[in-house]
């Protein structure tokens, strides 16, 4: 799976608008029309550069790890005096080894089962018992898209379990 | 300077100037076809590897943006190692306040270790464990950030006031 950056991206804008905007100067278009052409690039490198971290911090509703550790958990239930659909949203550390450790934040659409299964989690979190959560894809669809980028995604099912306890370390291990 | 309401305007207005700059090249200069080729299959690149990857950046903390005042919806302290190889980072999960009509969606920060804001989250882990919900408010600093890399903030917090409450 590719992964490309945010400062891949900004790299690439900059060099592929660097590249049209050159042969751009080759229209026959007056030099005032070409000066504002500069000035609007170089106002656009600026909007990529940084509007990317401002989009950084929200949760995603794709890549659900298949084990992870459970660090928060925030349920928002639909309004239909506003249309709001709502959403189950957990924060969590992938447990696979070869991930980011770092947390990132999930979004799931709202579902009683969803709630419950989360607010069960977050319990005993607030009991200081650690929750591991596996997630696998689910056959059954719950709810329908509520935007372009949902198309495709597949259901997930999540269930917890009390993390197992994390013993001394082993005295054959290096300090 | 842009917010997270701006951001995304901002990106898809740069990306059609894009397609602006690419008409140009094709409708009004009198390059060879290879070059308006190439420069077609470059913006399709360029397109293609940034759908690619905005899905990825999503999730991952900011490390700048935090709002000036915020409640606390998770933590995590990441302690330096003490071989020095891991200078350690502190992770917020906060939801900024109910508007009449807006959604409260939950965004996670990056900010640099110290050992005073562990020492303070130490606290607020315990209060929210006992379901007393914490404010955070950011003390404000001289200077500006760009947004690229985390930035050391002084962070105070306090119980939730009471009239916020809901009745038993």
């Amino acid at each position: 799976m590719l992964s490309f950056g945010h400062a891949t991206i900004t790299v690439g804008y900059v060099l592929v608008s660097l590249t049209l905007l050159l042969l751009s100067l080759f229209s026959r278009w007056r030099w005032q029309l070409k000066t504002g052409l500069i000035v609007a690039v170089t106002l656009a490198w600026c909007a990529v550069y940084f509007s990317l971290p401002a989009m950084l911090g929200w949760p995603t509703d794709r890549d659900v790890p298949r084990r992870f550790n459970l660090l928060a958990v925030y349920i928002q239930e639909p309004d239909a005096s506003t249309g709001k659909p709502g959403g189950v949203f957990f924060w969590a550390s992938d447990l696979n080894p070869d991930a980011d450790q770092k947390p990132r934040a999930y979004r799931l659409p709202f579902s009683p089962g969803f709630k419950s299964v989360f607010e069960e989690g977050q319990g005993k979190l607030r009991k200081n018992i650690p929750q591991v959560g596996e997630a696998e894809d689910e056959d059954e669809v719950h709810g329908t898209p509520t935007d372009r980028l949902q198309i495709g995604l597949k259901s997930v099912k999540i269930q917890f379990q009390d993390a197992p306890p994390q013993g001394p370390p082993s005295k054959d291990a290096a300090p | 300077m842009i917010t997270s309401a701006t951001a995304t305007p901002a990106f898809v207005a740069a990306f059609v100037l894009l397609v602006l700059l690419l008409a140009n090249v094709l409708w009004f200069t009198r390059f060879a076809w290879w070059v308006k080729g190439s420069a077609i299959v470059l913006v399709a690149g360029l397109f293609w590897m940034s759908w690619r990857a905005m899905p990825e950046l999503l999730g991952w903390p900011a490390q700048a943006g935090m709002p000036p005042r915020f409640n606390v919806a998770g933590i995590q302290v990441i302690e330096p190692e003490k071989n020095g190889a891991s200078k350690g980072a502190i992770y917020l999960w906060v939801t900024g306040f109910a508007t009449v009509h807006g959604e409260v969606i939950p965004r996670a920060f990056e900010i640099p270790f110290t050992p005073e804001l562990q020492l303070k989250l130490a606290g607020v882990s315990t209060k929210l464990r006992k379901r007393l919900p914490q404010l955070g408010e950011v003390v404000p600093s001289k200077g500006q950030h760009s947004g690229h890399g985390p930035t050391a903030i002084a962070l105070d917090f306090f119980d939730m006031p009471d009239p916020l409450f809901p009745e038993r």
